[in-house]
């Protein structure tokens, strides 16, 4: 049995990919009225669901140890996110297509997603703690 | 990882944003005066906002190190510039005013208050955000500390 399985990697890639969306939302907050500025948003959710079922998007078979690509164990690791621009319907005359009320929003959103995976993680550790203890 | 420059971000956006309030405190408390050092009277001042990477020194220094390049995307803001507002002012009528000219008219700044303090509420605003991305920043970190309690 591996102690850290696939739960502990999917929240650590969680947790990385939480603390890049919050800077990517901080962007959108800091250039609220700045002119021509289009918010951005980074998506990670539909790559990570797929990695962590084993699908890991497109599975490439490997047929050489120096061939590339997302495969079997790991495929969670390698999950990057993408950072699209957000689909603005009509601009104001500034060119700026950030909502701030949105991006509190997602702010909050991202902040109490962080803290759950947090939550979680420190559970897995004291559950190892007390298995640890609990054989002496 | 790359917290700390979420948190470079929106102090950019603070600074910003600050600046932006110093200019509309200018006008405000300008906007009854008819002299300036230049000739007439004073003329509102705008800040024009840009969107500008900002990484910290260490970690571009680090990333140089790494040649893993920058991140696109993330970007704070800076001021750009503050420009004059060329509208044209009120003139009121006030014979006895030191500066009112031969039909005893005076030429008053181009500074609407109502204009500035909209301004003034939504830079407040704005700055007030920031801060709360701060301190949503502030509180995953602290989480990610906690993980080891």
């Amino acid at each position: 049995m591996r102690i850290f399985d696939d739960t502990m990697s999917l929240l650590e890639k969680a947790l990385d990919l939480r603390g890049s969306r919050h800077q990517v939302i901080s962007a959108n907050i800091a250039n609220e009225e700045t002119p021509g500025y289009r918010a951005k948003e980074l998506r990670f959710l539909d790559a990570l669901t797929s990695a962590s079922r084993g699908k890991g998007g497109v599975a490439l078979r490997v047929t050489d140890v120096r061939h590339l690509g997302p495969r079997g164990d790991g495929a969670i690791d390698r999950v990057g996110g993408k950072i699209t621009d957000v689909p603005a319907g009509d601009l104001p005359l500034d060119g700026n297509s950030v909502n701030l009320e949105l991006e509190m929003a997602k702010l909050s959103d991202n902040a109490m997603h962080y803290s759950s995976a947090t939550s979680i993680v420190a559970q897995r550790y004291r559950q190892l703690l007390s298995v640890i203890r609990d054989s002496r | 990882m790359d917290l700390t420059d979420s948190v470079a971000i929106s102090v950019s956006a603070l600074d910003a944003q600050r600046r932006r309030l110093d200019v509309i405190a200018s006008n405000l408390a300008n906007a009854q005066s008819t002299r300036t050092e230049g000739k007439g009277p004073y003329r509102r001042r705008e800040v024009v906002f840009r969107s500008t990477p900002v990484i910290p020194k260490f970690q571009k220094a680090i990333r140089h190190a790494m040649a893993s390049g920058a991140n696109k995307g993330f970007v704070g803001v800076q001021v750009a510039g503050i420009i004059e507002d060329h509208k044209p002012g009120k003139s009121v009528y006030d014979p006895h005013h030191p500066d009112a000219d031969a039909q005893g008219m005076v030429h008053m700044p181009n500074v609407n208050v109502m204009e500035e303090m909209v301004n003034m509420i939504s830079a407040s605003r704005a700055y007030e955000a920031n801060v709360q991305a701060i301190g949503a920043q502030r509180a995953m970190w602290n989480r990610a500390l906690d993980i080891g309690r």
